[in-house]
């Protein structure tokens, strides 16, 4: 084909020449032209740049699978001309004119490179008459060369400011006219003023609307750019029938209208052996694993003749399994690198596991019941995987009707939107169209039983009815609704209850920030604006490793205005938000500071008439009790532990005794039972009864840690069931008895 | 030894970390079992006996969900006269005894508790389980109930719920306030619940637990006076007499967020925001694989080959140059060994598996970009389900405030904000609308904040001019045409008829579910198959199948269905019912172009009168294909002409025009 030799789509792999001989639809030619005068210094030029580049970024970064190409159409190819700069380089010879390309081509980071260069002349304003006719001729001759496109679009960049003081071509005009009109080119203009400041501004905008074009600004840009993918041609049809009454259907036509699989498109990579950039393909190898012992060798039924552990020709090397804890976790393989050092160790540790190659054929299959595994047969399986469908093919049946806002925002499940039009073919649509206007009238929304093909499973939906306002279209919105089990069930504290404090002042506070950050026109909702930043975003490696610094990069940083910034200030002091971690720390740290410095003995030795002579700075010693175990001394190194509780609770917790760590207490509590040493927790006890407001709290508090032992819990205990409780209420007569 | 034992103690703990915990304590007194409807003693609805069966529905419903491996679950009954406790926990508990332990739940304890259920004469029953009825201490209940879970629970424990079930309204008299056994049992079940006793603070922070009390009984004898005691303990208490067990879900859901996000509203001012799913696909889970023979269960590993591998190549741009770390050629590689390849704007990029992972790395967070009125987003353009936002003030305090404000103006002003959101380091970036909602209905997983409403893209939404100037078009004309009155009025008529005020998922389970959990029940020998009868799985489908078109359901009333009908038999006399052509598979694979049905030669009605399009002019709205295909169906020769002039000239010449 002619058509291959003027198109250069970069570089061509053999795989990507195999694909060639698919059939796929023409390309799309877009000439973008950008006015490079005078006229276009600051922010105009800068916001042309932006778009371009954001423009040829998008198509970049987008994915150029075989099967794209062949429902979403060809693909689009660019070319630049450049109009108003201090270069000549055009086959008219035109001045000011600079035809960037031989071919059209996908776009490219070259492409991206020669914008970020560009800057607007100084001296030249630009004429758009003539950057006009000079891409209507390049793209001519491309067409000479024997392109064959599917849509030709113009895209021209400009203000139209470079014509004020220049009188009107109206014979140039007219020869482009008949130009786009002949070659059936499409003609879009972007960045003129409204209101116009010029009447070449009117002009311009005139010309365009006579001759089918359309004209937009930076902020609604997006449209164009949406307009423009290629992508945006794919609109597979599906035919449905809605069966509102017993054997009543009517047919409707369907267009997934809203996909969030389109812009993840993007996102395709190849992997590939790092040392060839070859492509991989990928094998599964399924086995299992038993372990076995030195002696009997066993190796579960053995007769795979499957790899041992480590084995390279399989790739397990890098895998073991967990261990005996691993079997109840279900594919609980964890990567570890265990085999590769010490061969001797790693041997020892291989085999005590067999591995055994499976056939997919033995292969069968269980779920859980709690923590038991069910095993069972793939008859038993799938006579329970049933179609609910009944084998009926695209038909959705009308459950019932709810009122428009029955359908909370909470409840749109799913994620598309699709489009349900009156199929005409039949002559249902007189119907079908009626059904529309009278659930419109009615106010109403249908939820129907939907499934979209004989064996699919039935889903929820909920169609809303809808006239579209330019094209008088009736149609149903349908999106998908969440069944009973899709519900997570959960209890959230009522907002009310929180936070019952709300100022006036706060909140017209919370008013000002609203107003001031309030969107203008389309704003934020505005694709252009949201698109860009997530592009700039998912790419920002790409154009890092490539190399390209284009101002898209710079796009996603937010620039507020002053007053914004003060609200901003005001709702900070207003709000004060504390780090909380932050605030604990130093808390923490003030308390480590406050129990290194005092001296424990001196306060022990106040209390209590012995104590053992150890040098007991709490911060020093053994938080827990285990390390005094490995030293031999289980008791001494309990008794260490609770001196070291009290010291802490005389430094921390003598004030508000909510601090003293209960759990800590309740263990030593429990260990005294266990090891029947109760005089160790119930001299704590003791201690803490001189207190007295520890005393106050304990009465109160009912936790069974600040609870003495008792006989009934250990014989050794020297109190009884009775004294226990009165421990902390009696006030003064049993005191000294117990110690 | 004792090494070994607390190793075996601290194993057990990190297999219980991390997992929710639910423990029942039910009331085994003898007046659980007198209170049958039927006036009979230990009769199948006493109050001990559905408290039971809610239990077992309970479990039932936690192991079919596989939510069972992310639960504890234990079951205590209180008022016994056996006492079976744990010594080293017990502080003198007694006339207690467990149904079984806290625990991950497994069939045999599904099955103990199915034993209770159906096992026929409930007072031998539980007089051999339980030796008999006697009366145990409150605070003893509550604190052997406390020391359970958290020595049960693990190191980290989430959600706890301790739900208890009698019919006692209240054991400790009118002046319950200074009875010490009361005041002690409150402060044990505060522990459980995590309460602090600054009552703000502990609201500000979640909870880490919840006490619920279902008091069993006649609502019709018992009223909120009765339940005062029992409010203290849980302000939900209420009289229930049937129908509970979706409520026990209810209090004992507490979701975990998907994730906690910074909410930066400008520079320097931000909060940290819990992102909820309440609503998600339930799908079946993964079965896992096991050797059919040998029951082992199977592994799976994947390694990537090169193509061609073997073959000498040469060193490529941006091919790794230190091979030392792969191994030899010929053996296959991992995935982390692998790099990635993208072909962009005429580059090939080289991205390593390291690179990659940072290619796939942003930063967490709700970032404003600007407020702007609700009625601007057209909420039916959505493409996610919506989640929830609640504020978090583990990591800065003051959120809630700013949370509820902000959702307070937002709410009554009808505002929405637009956010950026990238919800886990690894999510892109996607823009949002941050929506209030007031409305309140969490067994319906409806919740009074702030909801997050994924935006599309400028990508995902169809050219809206394209579709509807070609795609979505009338066939012929292109306005279309007004619909007939009598239509209207019909259709109007069918959707009041068939009208609800709400739309209730729970109203809907879905089927294949249904079918999933019944299989689950009885492979766990808790449902007998009874497939004798033939027709067992129609009748089981219909059991499982709940979302019934209206002229098949049979809780609409007939007055209502006989209206609707009517109103559908306007439809039906004007052949609505024409049926389309099934697509064939061809033109579903092909469909970028909208056809109509392909019609035999001598179908006159077709709509298409070809001679009269030529006349008009209006051939070259017709597609080459089907220029083609209408030429051949009126014999007309066009030779080998391709183009659409060539054929249009070509059908004009054939007419004579």
């Amino acid at each position: 084909m002619p058509r291959k030799k003027v198109v250069d789509k970069g570089e061509a792999s053999p795989a990507a020449a195999k694909r060639k001989t698919t059939k796929t639809k023409p390309d799309n030619a877009n000439v973008i032209v950008i006015d490079a005068g005078r006229n276009m210094e600051g922010e105009p030029f800068h916001d042309t740049i932006q778009t371009v580049e954001w423009l040829l970024t998008r198509k970049i970064m987008r994915s150029k699978s075989d099967a794209d190409r062949k429902t979403a159409g060809g693909m689009d190819l660019f070319g630049i001309v450049v109009f108003g700069c201090d270069e000549t380089d055009n086959p008219l010879g035109t001045e000011g004119v600079l035809a960037k390309e031989e071919v059209l081509q996908m776009a490219t980071f070259d492409q991206m490179r020669f914008l970020s260069e560009l800057s607007p002349s100084q001296k030249t304003y630009g004429d758009y008459a003539q950057g006009l006719i000079v891409a209507l001729d390049w793209l001519k001759r491309r067409l000479e060369d024997g392109g064959d496109f599917d849509k030709k679009n113009l895209i021209l960049f400009t203000n139209a400011l470079g014509n004020r003081d220049r009188p009107t071509h109206r014979t140039a005009l007219e020869v482009i006219a008949s130009v786009l009109a002949a070659m059936d080119v499409e003609l879009h203009v972007v960045g003129l003023t409204d209101p116009p400041e010029s009447h070449s501004v009117t002009e311009l905008k005139e010309f365009v609307a006579e001759n089918g074009g359309s004209t937009y600004d930076y902020s609604n840009v997006g449209k164009l750019i949406s307009k423009l993918s290629a992508y945006q041609q794919l609109t597979r049809l599906n035919y449905f029938q809605l069966e509102i009454a017993k054997d009543i259907k009517l047919n409707f036509k369907c267009i997934n209208y809203i996909s969030k699989a389109r812009s993840d498109k993007e996102e395709r990579m190849r992997a590939v052996d790092p040392r060839t950039l070859k492509a991989v393909h990928r094998q599964r190898h399924l086995f299992t694993v038993e372990e076995t012992s030195k002696e009997d060798g066993a190796s579960g039924d053995g007769g795979q003749g499957g790899p041992s552990a480590g084995s390279s020709s399989y790739g397990f090397g890098a895998f073991r399994p967990t261990g005996p804890n691993g079997a109840a976790k279900d594919n609980g393989f964890k990567k570890e690198e265990a085999m590769d050092e010490g061969e001797g160790e790693g041997t020892q540790q291989q085999q005590e596991y067999t591995y055994t190659q499976v056939n997919p054929e033995d292969k069968a299959y269980g779920y859980v019941f709690g923590s038991s595994k069910l095993i069972m047969d793939k008859e038993t399986k799938d006579s329970y995987n049933l179609s609910f469908n009944y084998n009926r093919s695209s038909v959705f049946q009308l459950i019932c009707t709810v009122p428009e806002n029955a359908i909370h925002p909470q409840y749109m499940a799913g994620t598309e939107t699709r489009v349900f039009v009156p199929d005409t073919r039949k002559g249902a649509q007189p119907a079908a169209g009626a059904f529309v206007e009278g659930l419109l009238e009615a106010k109403a929304v249908a939820i129907v039983r939907f499934a979209f093909n004989a064996i699919a499973q039935p889903t929820l939906v909920a169609l809303k009815p809808r006239i579209h306002p330019e094209y008088n279209t009736p149609m149903l919105y349908g999106i998908r609704l969440p069944f009973a089990d899709d519900i997570r069930h959960t209890m959230f504290p009522p907002l009310e209850k929180i936070d019952p404090i709300k100022s006036i002042e706060k909140l017209d506070l919370i008013d000002e920030l609203i107003d001031n950050f309030m969107a203008e026109g389309e704003g934020a909702l505005s694709n252009s604006h949201r698109q860009r930043e997530a592009y700039l975003k998912r790419n920002q490696l790409i154009f890092e490793k490539v190399g390209v610094r284009t101002s898209v990069i710079k796009a996603g940083e937010r620039e507020l205005t002053e007053t914004q910034k003060n609200i901003i200030e005001h709702v900070r002091r207003e709000f004060p938000i504390v780090d909380y971690k932050a605030m604990k720390a130093a808390e923490r740290e003030n308390e480590r500071q406050r129990v290194a410095e005092v001296d424990v003995d001196a306060l022990l030795a106040g209390n209590e008439e012995e104590e053992e002579q150890e040098d007991l700075k709490p911060m020093k010693a053994d938080l827990d009790a285990k390390i005094a175990k490995s030293a031999g001394d289980e008791k001494k190194g309990m008794s260490l532990f609770l001196k070291e509780q009290f010291a802490h609770i005389i430094v921390n917790a003598s004030d508000s005794p909510e601090e003293i760590n209960l759990n800590k207490l309740q263990f030593a509590r429990s260990w005294c039972i266990r090891t029947a040493e109760p005089k160790l927790f119930n001299d704590l006890m003791g201690k803490l009864r001189n207190l007295d407001d520890i005393k106050e709290w304990a009465a109160r508090c009912t936790n069974p840690a600040l609870r003495p032992i008792t006989t009934v819990e250990c014989e050794k205990s020297e109190v009884n069931e009775e004294k226990a409780k009165k421990w902390w209420i009696d006030d003064e007569d049993d005191d000294d008895d117990d110690f | 030894m004792a090494d070994e034992g607390d190793d075996g103690v601290i194993d057990q703990m990190e297999e219980n970390s991390n997992k929710k915990t639910t423990y029942f304590v039910v009331d085994g007194s003898k007046r659980m079992f007198e209170d049958d409807p039927s006036g009979e003693p230990y009769g199948k609805d006493c109050s001990f006996a559905r408290a039971i069966n809610a239990i077992y529905s309970f479990c039932v419903r936690l192991c079919v969900t596989e939510e069972a491996l992310r639960h504890l679950v234990g079951v205590l009954v209180v008022n016994t006269t056996f006492t079976e406790t744990d010594p080293e926990i017990a502080m003198g508990a007694e006339n207690m005894k467990h149904i079984f332990p806290i625990g991950v739940l497994d069939k045999e304890r599904v099955l103990e508790l199915e034993g209770l259920v159906n096992g026929g004469d409930l007072e031998n029953l539980f007089a051999e389980l339980f030796g008999g009825h006697t009366t145990c201490n409150y605070q003893k209940m509550a604190s052997y109930s406390k020391l359970n879970i958290s020595y049960s629970s693990g190191t980290a424990r989430r959600f706890t719920s301790w739900v208890h079930f009698t019919n006692q309204v209240n054991p400790f008299g009118e002046n319950f306030k200074n009875h010490d056994e009361y005041r002690r049992m409150l402060r044990n079940l505060h522990d459980i619940e995590g309460r602090k006793p600054n009552e703000l603070d502990t609201l500000r922070r979640p909870l880490r637990g919840k006490c619920s009390i279902f008091v069993l009984g006649d609502s019709n004898k018992l009223d909120d006076s009765d339940l005062t005691m029992w409010r203290t303990v849980d302000e939900d208490a209420d009289i229930y007499d049937k129908d509970f067990e979706t409520l026990i879900f209810k209090r004992t859901g507490a979701l975990r967020a998907h994730s906690i996000v910074p909410f930066s509203l400008g520079p320097n001012l931000e909060f940290n925001v819990a992102v909820y799913s309440v609503i998600g696909q339930k799908t079946k889970p993964t079965p896992f694989a096991v050797h059919a023979k040998t029951g082992l269960p199977i592994k799976s590993v994947t390694t990537y080959k090169a193509e061609d591998d073997g073959q000498e190549e040469e060193q490529k741009d941006g091919a790794l140059q230190d091979n030392s770390m792969l191994p030899p050629p010929g053996v296959p590689l991992q995935r982390h060994q692998l790099s990635n390849v993208r072909n962009v704007g005429g580059v090939k990029v080289v991205i390593s598996q390291g690179e990659r992972d940072l290619f796939y790395r942003y930063p967490k967070g709700l970032r404003l970009i600007e407020f702007c009125p609700l009625s601007k987003i057209d909420l039916w353009e959505h493409v996610r389900v919506p989640l929830s936002i609640r504020p978090h003030e583990m990591v800065h305090t003051g959120a809630t405030s700013l949370y509820s404000h902000l959702f307070e103006r937002m709410k009554k002003r009808q505002i929405a904000a637009i956010c950026e959101y990238t919800g886990r380091a690894n999510q892109k970036p996607r823009n949002v609308a941050i929506i209030p909602n007031e409305e309140q209905d969490p067994q319906e997983g409806l919740h009074e904040g702030l909801i997050v409403v994924e935006l599309h893209d400028a990508d995902d939404k169809l050219d809206i001019e394209k579709a509807f100037e070609e795609k979505l078009a009338p066939t012929e004309g292109e306005i279309w045409p007004a619909v007939n009155k009598k239509f209207v009025e019909a259709a109007k008529n069918l959707s009041t008829s068939i009208r609800k005020n709400k739309f209730t998922p729970t109203a809907y389970p879905n089927p294949h579910l249904q079918a999933f959990y019944t299989m689950l029940k009885r492979e766990a020998n808790l449902e007998t198959p009874d497939n004798t009868s033939e027709k067992w799985k129609e009748a089981m489908v219909n059991e499982w199948d709940q979302i019934k078109p209206w002229f098949e359901n049979s809780a609409i009333p007939a007055s209502r269905i006989q209206k609707a009908q009517s109103a559908a038999q306007v439809f039906e006399e004007v052949g609505a019912s024409a049926t389309i052509k099934k697509p064939t598979p061809k033109r579903q694979k092909d469909d970028d172009e909208e056809k109509p049905a392909k019609k035999s030669k001598s179908d006159d009605n077709d709509g298409v009168n070809l001679k009269k399009l030529a006349q008009g002019g209006k051939l070259g709205s017709l597609t080459v294909a089907l220029l083609k295909e209408y030429a051949g169906a009126n014999k007309i020769n066009f030779g080998s002409a391709k183009k659409k002039d060539d054929l249009i000239a070509a059908i004009s010449t054939h007419y004579g025009i």
